[in-house]
């Protein structure tokens, strides 16, 4: 990694130590910007907040007061029902404030989840690729997910009561120190010790935070991604594992309440003396308060006032305590955050939509942006556009070498997905055990207009190739040109306009089709329909009444379009027709269809690919034998290359490869000529 | 119905009732011990609030009658030692209370999960399930599931002991009343209670506007105009990292954006999710602290007016007021509580109902005879099934007979029924018309697990689980280690696994990280070969693969095959491929098309059918490499 170090004391981009005021600052900031107004709220809540319980203990005193000095009706209303009044008043705007902003403060989180996804698709594709960036992903959004375990929240909400708290900390100070600063340093004290006796406690807690963790986490993997997963029901019921499930689930539980049980056990020091330490100070308070009313320096009115306030002292401490453990955490789950934001961008959202968006998060971004200098490609001589190239592109690979190295081998998402799509294709076909080199020194042009097949068994680098040659990849070393250029002298946003690519995993948003298709929030009605008539997708819609601005899947509208697998595949065609770039660029789609429907989507691809570069890869060899030249990859190298005749002329690996397919055919082939 | 959600609607005070009744029961029934510890807690809490009042009125009270500052500082010393110690044990329950609920509500979120292992496949895949647990999750949405449950009970009980507390604590108090202010005071005290009762309106009236965005279903037009994806694609649920491929190569970045952060940019948006539910917290919040406010400050208005009009001791003071407030605020919690809790209750009948659901399937009660010369055979006659909700006939009118040893191949377009049929044959569902026969009974009359135990399975769309890999194997935390590595070696995984051994825990490994941080890596060829190895190890007299390498390269393929006899060896055997090529070892092939067994034969007699499915399958494919 190159950038990403906008506070020097991390020594990995991944962490970020931002300090607590340092993250205070952040959001500050974020919300001055977002939306000024919540400050001001907060500012009221932190002033009637530490105003209406002090308020609170005057009532009782002035009521005492009052009845003790036997005021007349209109003083009595005068004064305890306009402080009643007050009381009620302030009661009320802290509780319309402190409710109201609630909404206000989950549309700001909204807005830092769905910056930070957004974010996602800025970073070079092959740093999303990471472990260590999925992972800071994965502890950015969790940090922000959870509605008031947030990190906004967290600061927001633990900010303003530590400083609620404070302030009437300070005002109950005061009210005491008229009467005694002794007894004020005292209690000052008392709470201290406090302080400290239940930040050991959270700290003793903090030992079982870890193993409390793991638990959590296979609980849930149990229920939620075993027992409750639709598409391991039919191996639940059928393998009769629900036994199996049930026992280890069990067993978790058991180590959880063994874990409370010991946690309990532990604190338990702490709770005690702290509430002992409370009972004394108490007693203490009362017996010296009396003292002082026997000896006439406090009334009645005087006794409950001050009584109030020393009782008050270990509430305040307390909310202190735990706001600070919120701020702590929040912090904490905002340098996460802000170690995803801060990722070196592969373009910046002003590139990507060519204009200014006011207001928007990517404001934050921005500020740090001088310490991100873009991708890892070299942007220095970014002053070519693609226009300038002349169509079909000849793509040439120059010395071409490209690792895995940096990618953590003990991949839990690779495995996630591969559990979940169980038929085992993953993204990372070729890096099957994180063996990291895949090319060195390759090379190889694909002229202009050429259509190139790739073969070889899993692993050997066909899916590396197609991301390199799409820009989703940046060889380590060597270069990549295009019609003779390098390919960096471009803006990466131009470089993937020249492709469309098919690849393994199928993504259809639940968008408008026409959005769906396009890709764009704007697209050309009458170029769009071509391309599914193309795709043979224009009849099939036009039978269902489905219209460009119908509903992909039903997420929104319940009468919202499905498709079957092979359907799919068409959409997915109309999609790279409707791009109709230079470049077509097919990572084996058709492997769960049908061999009919896969000859006809091979067909299609074939027709529409003229005058355009093409590269198809497949595991059915047959589908790819009527490309100009063939390729056979091995161990990141071209073992064997010529056209479909040539290599089995040639009789080796291919012809090994396409004999192993072939053999029941050719043999049935052979007995049919016999039998004529 | 679409319109607004039921749980915006008012429902009658009695099932209400019956709702909270449910939502306790099912309390007990996870913690018998939950409730009654939930219950002696609120009375310590009530119970040392009331002790400190009735001692600040019984000091100021004797200080006032000018006792012996000694005397009187004992007895303030002793009582709040005694209080200490109530406080103390209140928050030791307290502690061990909290403790409970997490476990309860643990245990609580699973019960669902759990219970989807108990019901019909059917019922599992069908829209009904589906939009039970929309609406679950809909209704959990806002709130904290079980944990607002918990809150409201302990708030509810609060409010019921301070009620009680207040009228017991007055009491005493109220012999003073009666002096000359009698109409006067009960005036204000009348005025304080329909102030308060006014508030509860306002509250209610506002409550309800902040719960519509909550509870409100959008329609579809809403939907269109509303609905946004942040939360799915951000939490990548619906939106994988290598959707960002796509995402780069076609420019969808702005559209992606417009779908997840700038539909919030609409005033329609704005007025719907924040300014107008907005108001709503605010006015909940502000009657809410008028009540509360008004109640203490109400309190101590009215109790000073009294003791100057009727001589209420200046301890009394205190006390009367305290009681006074304790009074007016225990009403209004039980009216907020009651409410709160009929929702938090409301919001669990949708659990509730799905863990009531039970399984509809015909179960039948006839054990399954274990041969052991495996001498079975399948008959499938006249079946049709759709699957539910749906319209078209998934499998139509469907006979075919299979004996014993004989090896079937299935082939057939994409949704020709072909999975179907092993999802009839393993009872995942059960055909709407026709049976299935083993040895000429009806399969429905078998007890199920029992039934299931004559098939050994591998789906298309297999699963493993980041469990150990034994387990995996065996499907069972018992296992039989020789079984277990038998097998695996027998499906072509023994080269790894000897590497596992070496320098790894071999068969205890666990596949993958999402269990245990040590989890080893598998490719998704090892993946396969331990999907079939689970099928060989359950070594059941039927062995059904459905097109178990669709992913896999043309050598490991072949690999696969290799084994196949080895794993189906004797045994009945259905195989489902879309490689035609990899039916050879069928005598039998059966072709589907449009949910109807269109042709049955050897390879060379469905050829022959010239304008046959099987011919043009097989020449979509074949054409290829018969040029040769």
């Amino acid at each position: 990694m190159k950038a990403g170090k906008a506070q020097g004391t991390a020594a990995s981009p991944y962490e970020k130590h931002y300090s607590i005021l340092q993250n205070t600052a952040y959001y500050f900031r974020f919300y001055q910007k977002s939306m000024p107004v919540f400050l001001w709220l907060v500012l009221v809540e932190i002033l009637v907040g530490a105003a209406a319980p002090f308020i609170g203990i005057y009532l009782p005193k002035l009521a005492l007061d009052l009845v003790t000095e036997g005021a007349d009706v209109k003083r009595l209303l005068c004064r305890l029902g306009g402080l009643g009044l007050l009381y009620v008043l302030a009661r009320m705007v802290l509780g319309s404030v402190s409710e109201g902003k609630y909404c206000l403060y989950n549309t700001r989180r909204n807005e830092l989840i769905s910056a930070l996804f957004l974010k996602s698709l800025r970073v070079p594709y092959r740093d999303t690729e990471k472990q260590e960036v999925k992972e800071l992903y994965q502890k950015s959004f969790e940090a922000m997910a959870m509605g008031d375990g947030s990190s906004l929240y967290g600061m927001t909400y633990g900010t303003l009561s530590i400083l609620q708290n404070i302030i009437s900390f300070m005002l109950y100070s005061t009210v005491l120190s008229v009467l005694s600063p002794v007894m004020v340093v005292l209690l000052l004290s008392l709470s201290l010790v406090q302080y400290a006796l239940n930040f050991s406690k959270i700290k003793c807690l903090e030992r079982f935070r870890a193993s409390g963790a793991e638990l959590g986490r296979r609980r849930r993997y149990l229920s939620n991604r075993v027992m409750g997963s639709v598409k391991a029901a039919k191996e639940i019921r059928l393998f009769g594992m629900k036994e199996w499930l049930g026992k280890l689930l069990d067993g978790v539980f058991a180590e959880m309440k063994k874990q409370e049980k010991t946690k309990r056990r532990s604190e338990n020091v702490y709770v005690q003396v702290s509430g002992a330490l409370t009972v004394l100070r108490d007693a203490g308070a009362y017996a010296w308060l009396i003292y002082q009313v026997f000896q006439g320096t406090i009334g009645a009115g005087d006794f409950v006032l001050y009584f109030g306030a020393v009782t008050g002292f270990s509430s305040f401490v307390e909310s202190i305590i735990q706001s600070v453990g919120m701020v702590r955490q929040g912090s904490n789950g905002l340098n996460f955050y802000r170690a995803y934001m801060e990722l070196p961008e592969e373009f910046s959202e002003e590139e990507i939509l060519e204009k200014e968006v006011p207001g928007s998060m990517s404001g934050i971004e921005r500020t740090e942006e001088g310490s991100v200098p873009g991708s890892a490609s070299g942007e220095e001589g970014r002053c070519r556009h693609v226009e300038e190239l002349c169509h079909p592109i000849e793509i040439t690979f120059q010395d071409v070498s490209f690792s895995y190295a940096d990618l953590n081998p003990h991949d839990g998402y690779f495995a996630a997905h591969s559990a979940e799509s169980g038929s085992g294709v993953r993204d990372d076909a070729d890096n099957p055990a994180g063996s990291g080199q895949i090319f060195r020194h390759f090379n190889l042009t694909i002229r202009g207009g050429e259509k190139v097949a790739l073969v070889g068994v899993n692993g050997a680098g066909k899916t590396t190739f197609v991301k390199l040659l799409c820009g989703i990849y940046e060889p380590q070393e060597g270069q990549i040109l295009l019609n003779g250029i390098d390919r960096r002298e471009f803006p990466r946003g131009e470089v993937y306009r020249l492709f469309s690519a098919v690849f393994q995993e199928k993504f259809l948003p639940p968008f408008k089709v026409g959005e769906s298709v396009s890709m764009q929030k704007e697209w050309e009605q009458d170029r769009l329909w071509k391309a599914l008539e193309n795709a043979g997708l224009k009849n099939l819609f036009q039978e269902r009444d489905i219209t460009l601005d119908s509903y992909y899947g039903k997420y929104i509208d319940e009468q919202g379009v499905e498709l079957s697998g092979g359907q799919e595949q068409r959409f997915l065609l109309a999609r790279a027709l409707y791009k109709d770039a230079p470049v077509l660029v097919l990572d084996e789609p058709t492997a769960a269809l049908d061999p009919i429907a896969e000859s006809e989507i091979y067909d299609s691809y074939l027709k529409f690919s003229e005058n355009k570069t093409a590269v198809f890869i497949s595991h059915r060899l047959a589908s790819t034998r009527f490309s100009d030249r063939i390729l056979l990859l091995d161990g990141g190298e071209i073992v064997e290359e010529g056209t479909h005749q040539e290599l089995m002329d040639r009789g080796q690996r291919y012809a090994e490869m396409f004999q192993v397919q072939s053999s029941y055919y050719a043999k049935a082939a052979k007995e049919k000529e016999a039998f004529s | 119905m679409n319109q607004e959600s039921e749980l915006l609607e008012r429902l009658p005070f009695r099932q209400r009732l019956s709702h909270i009744r449910a939502t306790l029961g099912i309390l007990k029934d996870m913690d018998k011990s939950y409730l009654p510890c939930q219950v002696i807690f609120c009375l310590m809490q009530t119970g040392a609030e009331y002790g400190a009042l009735l001692l600040s009125g019984y000091v100021i009270n004797e200080l006032a009658a000018g006792a012996d500052y000694r005397g009187l500082m004992r007895a303030a010393v002793t009582a709040c030692i005694l209080l200490g110690i109530l406080k103390a044990g209140a928050s030791a329950l307290k502690a061990s209370i909290i403790v409970k609920r997490d476990l309860i509500s643990r245990r609580y979120d699973t019960l669902q999960q759990e219970k989807l292992t108990e019901l019909d496949f059917s019922m599992i895949d069908s829209p009904r399930l589906k939009e039970m647990q929309e609406k679950i999750q809909r209704n959990n949405n806002w709130g904290a599931g079980m944990y607002t449950v918990f809150w409201s009970v302990e708030h509810f009980l609060t409010g019921v002991f301070r009620l009680i507390g207040a009228v017991a604590a007055g009491i005493p108090v109220l012999r003073y009343l009666g002096g000359g202010n009698a109409l006067p005071s009960a005036c204000i005290m009348a005025g304080l209670l329909v102030f308060l009762f006014l508030s509860i309106r306002v509250w209610f009236h506002y409550q309800k506007i902040a719960q519509y965005m909550m509870f409100h279903n959008l329609t579809t037009e809403e939907k269109k105009r509303l609905y946004d994806y942040m939360w799915w694609y951000a939490s990548l649920e619906a939106f994988r990292y290598q959707n960002g491929k796509d995402v780069r190569i076609y420019q969808g970045y702005d559209i992606i954006k417009y779908w997840v952060q700038d539909r919030e940019k609409t005033r329609e948006w704005r007025d719907y999710f924040v300014n107008r539910p907005t108001v709503g917290y605010a006015g909940t919040g502000a009657a809410q602290g008028a009540m509360s406010g008004l109640g203490v400050a109400g309190a101590y208005l009215l109790v000073a007016w009294l003791a100057l009009a009727g001589g209420i001791p200046v301890g009394s003071v205190i006390l009367f007021a305290g009681c006074l407030a304790n009074l007016l605020e225990g009403i209004t919690i039980l009216v907020f509580e009651f409410q709160e809790l009929g929702l938090a209750s409301r919001k669990q009948m949708a659990i509730l109902e799905l863990l009531s659901l039970s399984e509809e399937m015909y179960q039948g009660s006839l054990p399954m005879e274990k041969r052991s010369d495996g001498q079975y055979t399948i008959e499938f006659s006249h079946v049709s099934f759709r699957y539910p909700g749906s319209e078209s006939w998934a499998l139509r009118d469907f006979s075919l007979k299979l004996n014993v040893g004989e090896k079937l191949a299935i082939v057939g377009r994409n949704g020709s029924g072909k999975t179907t049929m092993i999802k009839l044959l393993c009872r995942l569902y059960d055909p709407q018309e026709g049976v299935i026969l083993v040895n000429g009974v009806d399969i429905r009359k078998f007890r199920k697990e029992e039934y299931v135990k004559l098939f050994a399975v591998v789906f298309q769309d297999f699963e493993l689980f980041s469990l150990m890999l034994a387990e995996n194997v065996a499907a069972s935390t018992e296992y039989s280690e020789d079984r277990v590595e038998r097998c695996l070696q027998d499906v072509g995984f023994g080269e790894r696994l000897a590497g596992l051994k070496k320098d790894g825990e071999g068969i205890r490994s666990y596949l993958y990280q999402d269990y245990v941080d040590s989890g080893i890596e598998i490719s998704g060829g090892e993946a396969q070969k331990i999907a079939i190895a689970r099928a060989v190890y359950r070594e059941a007299p039927f062995v059904l693969l459905d097109e178990p390498t669709a992913a896999l390269d043309p050598l490991a393929e072949a690999e696969i095959y290799s084994n196949f006899d080895k794993i189906a060896g004797e045994k009945t055997a259905v195989y489902i491929s879309h490689r035609l090529s990899s039916c050879r070892f069928c005598k039998k092939i059966a072709v589907f098309d449009g949910g109807r067994l269109v042709q049955l034969g050897g390879h060379e007699e469905l050829l022959a059918e010239e304008e046959g499915t099987y011919a043009k399958l097989w020449n979509a494919q074949a054409r290829y490499y018969q040029m040769q």
